[in-house]
């Protein structure tokens, strides 16, 4: 079910972010959303994203939350959706060092980062339209699953807690990987993805 | 007066050829029983059960083999027969399909279980063998091993029934089953609750081969005397008592006992319906090797007052619950996994059931706190909860069948050997790792292509029986001093600093001494009293007057040497330069022109060369194997190996012989030296264990994760040496890693990366801290947003 739901969500969410930037796009000219897309209709502005709002040294903490991120949906949804196996072995021991670096990493971006995500930013009458709006939701949502999951792994290597907690808490764990995953699509959709200059 | 039973019960007295239809017939009926279909526990339980929770009181007419009603007041009254004795309650053919007699003819036979082991020393043997198809052990039958070998080696631990109860085609040639009778059913071995119950007794009537008396004996309803193992082989329980051999071959008799009978013969038979765990353990104990009994553990579920029949069960079908995880899947009997681990403990919900059946037995859920759930999945309960705490080493034990336990009296039946280990965990074939118990074959093999097949230890001991009983030799020897010389004290062999002794086994047992033995000679002498004293006083063969004491032991010395059983020719004592014989029961003596002897030398006079009664070889292999609990040299082994390859034949030039132990395959080399090398046939034979179960304490991972996952892991780096009846450095050595499927540098790795997790948690802690000051603060901003207390505020 885990796998239905993970898979379908993601996907649909992608299709959702897609749409909403075809809807949005002033300058389509009535075309289908395929010949939209053919013309690819924006890019990847990562690097001046980065210069601008992590200068200096601090950029290392978002190549180290991207990073770590990555490899940590990687291994656990490879493991989960399609692996035939549970995560264990080299794969889990490095999803857990990884683990550590992404909470590191979620501190300190949280400690650089929250300011510039203010909620009263969000624009609540057309928070899905708005960009800005779009990436407070994601980066709020990301914080709470990362929370989720940082809690949840503790909560796991605790030897106090009662295993049916521990399988509570991998549950948790589960959905909240899903939701961080969902959360920093839509971040990346709202953030780093810019329109095509020429395009428009 | 011949008081046959034919002569004993004239008013039941029919023509012999019935007897002989009968006897025809019995052995008919186990084939018709293994052809029967099994049929389920849980249907035989409704057909049989009227419900009462009660034991029926069993007092009941016995009867004999042949269906006939025992009269225990007749002069030779026949052992009574459970297939016909019970048989009016329980049906023996239902019964004959349960676990523990079913071996030879059920296809069912699920999770490996502990094989039989052929032990024989002297030939160095270690043979695992099973009726069942468990993958390590070989079949009887395929080494020609037939069920009356099979009952003789291992029948002091069956419970008769299936094997031990052949039917005519499975009777081999050699066989004594119409002497001995069968082994049927030992209903009472089990559900006896009178404690005279004994299994030694068993054992005992086993060995003799009174397997018919064995039960009543066992029972201790009843005296048995007599030995069918000396009777001929012609003697049929018809022939009755001979009166003419009241000393050694003297034919079985049973004398019931008065008391468990009323006057209409009926007996009272104290059955148990549930036996008790004394009996069950009387073939299923396992002991730590290093343990004395005041320091044994029992299992948990013991201590807190269960039976081993409380999850053990069966119905009149006798096929037992044993337990393991896959039982319910293998057997398609879905209530057989209420009584596995999880069954009780966890509360699973089982196929069409609600899950109430769970919680069994007063079993408490298990908390497993801090457990990641990847354990549950690939680890079976026992890894954790099982068995000795994994330390630097797997700890030896000994078990009931193997080492042949639980047989009591003044002869020693208990074996060292075979060495079993436990625990030692293994990937089993569905990929979870579970605790098993291990021991390393060893026996004698024949190679042809690929293919090994074990030689019988007869056909070994046949090839080279002086190369073998080294020790017996010598014992031998000294017997004879010792019966032929008219001294107090034991005589011994001293030989650099050690004196060899007899002892009851007619091996030698080694002592140091403080006795220094001129140029390496061994020297004859007698302990008496902690005095040795030489058993050929020193003197000078030539001096002009006679040393008439020492002349005079020289005498009584070869006078002895002249008896002794194996002497290969007449015996002499060479001495200094003398050479001293008997001639016509005179004592000889001659100048002796060979290399002088220090020490009084016995020798066998064979042909120019005089023979040492004890040669360097046996004085070799004396010093090695005397005190160890192995039981061959190499030297022995290449040996053996010689004869074998030279006697094989023209036939059998592609055959080649080699000889398995400690887990390596020894063979001739190039130049006639001895090889080895890995093979598949070494490797150990291991089956599953469940029991002792510790307490929660004693758990595995109850101290954390670092109690398996650590650099220096019992767990996964523990190395199993192999072990054998070989004397030799050539072992075969595995990580505890290597048995699971596991890499050990991973191991090892992964291990030390649990010494890093401490700053994992604090990363998290710190990160959870800092990430969560944040989340109250926007849910505090969303509250006040919504709630209208910003506008307030303003």
């Amino acid at each position: 079910m885990y796998s239905v739901i993970a898979i379908a969500g993601l996907a649909l969410l992608t299709a959702a972010l897609v749409y909403l930037r075809y809807a949005q796009d002033e300058n389509r000219n009535d075309i289908t959303l395929m010949q939209w897309l053919r013309k690819k209709p924006f890019r990847f502005q990562i690097s001046p994203w980065i210069k601008k709002n992590y200068p200096g040294k601090v950029k290392w903490i978002f190549y180290l939350l991207a990073g770590s991120f990555i490899f940590m949906a990687a291994t656990g949804f490879l493991f989960s959706l399609f692996g035939f196996i549970r995560l264990q072995g080299i794969p889990l021991a490095m999803h857990a060092a990884a683990g550590g670096l992404f909470a590191a990493a979620v501190g300190a971006g949280a400690f650089f980062r929250t300011r510039y995500y203010n909620p009263d930013e969000i624009d609540e009458k057309a928070w899905l339209s708005s960009r800005k709006s779009r990436r407070a939701i994601a980066y709020w949502i990301f914080l709470l699953a990362a929370f989720l999951l940082m809690a949840t792994a503790l909560i796991m290597m605790m030897p106090f807690v009662h295993f049916s907690f521990i399988r509570t808490a991998f549950f948790i764990h589960r959905w909240s990987a899903l939701a961080a995953a969902g959360a920093a699509l839509i971040w990346t959709e709202a953030a780093l993805l810019s329109e095509e200059k020429s395009h428009a | 007066m011949n008081s046959s039973p034919m002569s004993s019960k004239p008013e039941t007295m029919k023509p012999r050829h019935f007897f002989l239809l009968g006897i025809v017939l019995s052995l008919l009926a186990p084939p018709v029983i293994g052809q029967s279909q099994e049929v389920s526990e849980e249907a035989e339980v409704k057909s049989v059960w009227d419900g009462s929770r009660t034991t029926p009181v069993h007092i009941i007419p016995l009867k004999d083999e042949f269906d006939e009603p025992v009269i225990p007041t007749t002069s030779y009254p026949l052992p009574f027969s459970t297939r016909y004795s019970c048989a009016p309650c329980h049906d023996y053919a239902v019964v004959s399909q349960g676990f523990h007699f079913n071996a030879g003819h059920s296809q069912k036979n699920g999770r490996p279980g502990e094989p039989w082991i052929w032990v024989e020393e002297n030939t160095g043997t270690l043979l695992p063998l099973s009726y069942r198809n468990y993958p390590e052990a070989f079949h009887p039958d395929k080494l020609g091993i037939s069920a009356w070998d099979f009952t003789l080696q291992f029948g002091r631990h069956l419970n008769g029934g299936g094997i031990t109860e052949p039917s005519l085609e499975k009777m081999t040639p050699e066989s004594r089953w119409f002497v001995s009778g069968k082994l049927e059913i030992n209903c009472m071995g089990c559900h006896n609750a009178d404690r005279i119950q004994s299994h030694s007794e068993w054992a005992k009537q086993v060995m003799r081969e009174n397997f018919r008396w064995a039960a009543v004996a066992a029972a201790g309803m009843g005296e048995v005397t007599g030995m069918a193992s000396r009777l001929p082989p012609t003697w049929d329980i018809y022939d009755g008592p001979n009166p003419d051999d009241s000393e050694y071959a003297v034919v079985p008799e049973v004398k019931y006992k008065a008391k468990y009978f009323d006057s209409r013969h009926r007996a009272f038979l104290d059955i148990a319906g549930d036996p008790r765990d004394d009996l069950c353990l009387a073939c299923h104990s396992v002991t730590p090797a290093d343990t004395t009994r005041p320091r044994m553990q029992s299992d948990v579920h013991s201590d807190a007052g269960l039976q081993c029949v409380d999850c053990h069960r069966n119905g009149p079908g006798h096929r037992i619950i044993r337990g393991y995880e896959n039982e319910a899947k293998e057997t398609g009997e879905p209530y057989r996994s209420e009584f596995t681990c999880r069954g009780c403990h966890l509360g699973k919900k089982f196929p069409g059931k609600r899950g109430w059946d769970n919680g069994r037995l007063g079993a408490p859920y298990p908390a497993h706190k801090g457990i990641p759930q990847v354990h549950f999945e690939k680890l079976a309960c026992t890894v954790c909860h099982a068995g000795p705490i994994p330390a630097g080493e797997a700890a030896r034990v000994r078990t009931s069948r193997a080492n042949r336990l639980g047989i009591y009296g003044i002869a020693q039946w208990s074996t060292q050997m075979p060495a079993v280990y436990e625990p030692v965990y293994v990937r089993n074939h569905e990929g979870q790792i579970e605790p098993r118990r291990l021991m390393w074959p060893a026996y004698w093999v024949r190679m042809e292509d690929s293919e090994v097949t074990p030689v019988k230890p007869a056909d070994i001991t046949a090839a080279g029986e002086s190369i073998l009983n080294v020790e017996e030799q010598a014992a031998a020897l000294l017997i004879t001093l010792s019966t032929g010389l008219e001294t107090e004290g034991m005589p011994g062999l001293i030989h650099r600093g050690r004196m060899f002794t007899p002892n009851i086994d007619n091996k030698v047992d080694a002592e140091y001494v403080d006795w220094e033995t001129p140029e390496d000679t061994p020297v004859f002498a007698v302990k008496h009293k902690n005095e040795i004293i030489p058993l050929i006083p020193e003197f000078n063969p030539f001096a002009e007057e006679p040393d008439m004491e020492a002349e005079a032991r020289i005498q009584e010395v070869l006078t002895a040497l002249q008896s002794h059983e194996t002497a290969p020719a007449a015996p002499g004592i060479i001495y200094k330069n003398a050479l001293f014989r008997l001639d016509q029961g005179w004592l000889d003596k001659e100048e002796w022109s060979g290399p002088a002897a220090p020490a009084p030398k016995l020798v066998w006079l064979t042909g120019d060369l005089p023979t040492p009664a004890v040669s360097d070889f046996h004085l070799r292999t004396l010093h090695d194997l005397t005190g160890n609990e192995q039981t061959l040299t190499e030297e022995q082994v290449t040996m053996i190996l010689q004869i074998l390859e030279e006697t094989k034949g023209k036939g059998n030039q592609n055959s080649h012989f080699g000889y398995i132990s400690g887990g390596r395959l020894f063979m001739l080399g190039e130049g006639g030296f001895l090889q080895n090398k890995r093979h598949s046939r070494a490797e150990p034979v291991t089956w599953p264990m469940a029991h002792q179960v510790r307490p929660v304490r004693q758990s595995l991972g109850i101290h954390g994760c670092k109690d398996c996952h650590s650099a220096a892991s019992g767990f996964f780096f523990t190395e199993i040496k192999g072990s054998g009846p070989l004397l030799s450095q050539n072992q075969a050595k595995k990580s505890a890693a290597s048995f699971m499927d596991l890499d050990g540098y991973f191991q090892r790795l992964f291990g030390l990366s649990f010494t890093v997790r401490g700053v994992l948690k604090i990363v998290l802690i710190a990160a959870l801290f800092m990430t969560g000051v944040f989340l109250v603060w926007i849910i505090g901003r969303l509250l006040k947003k919504h709630a209208g207390l910003a506008d307030k505020g303003r």
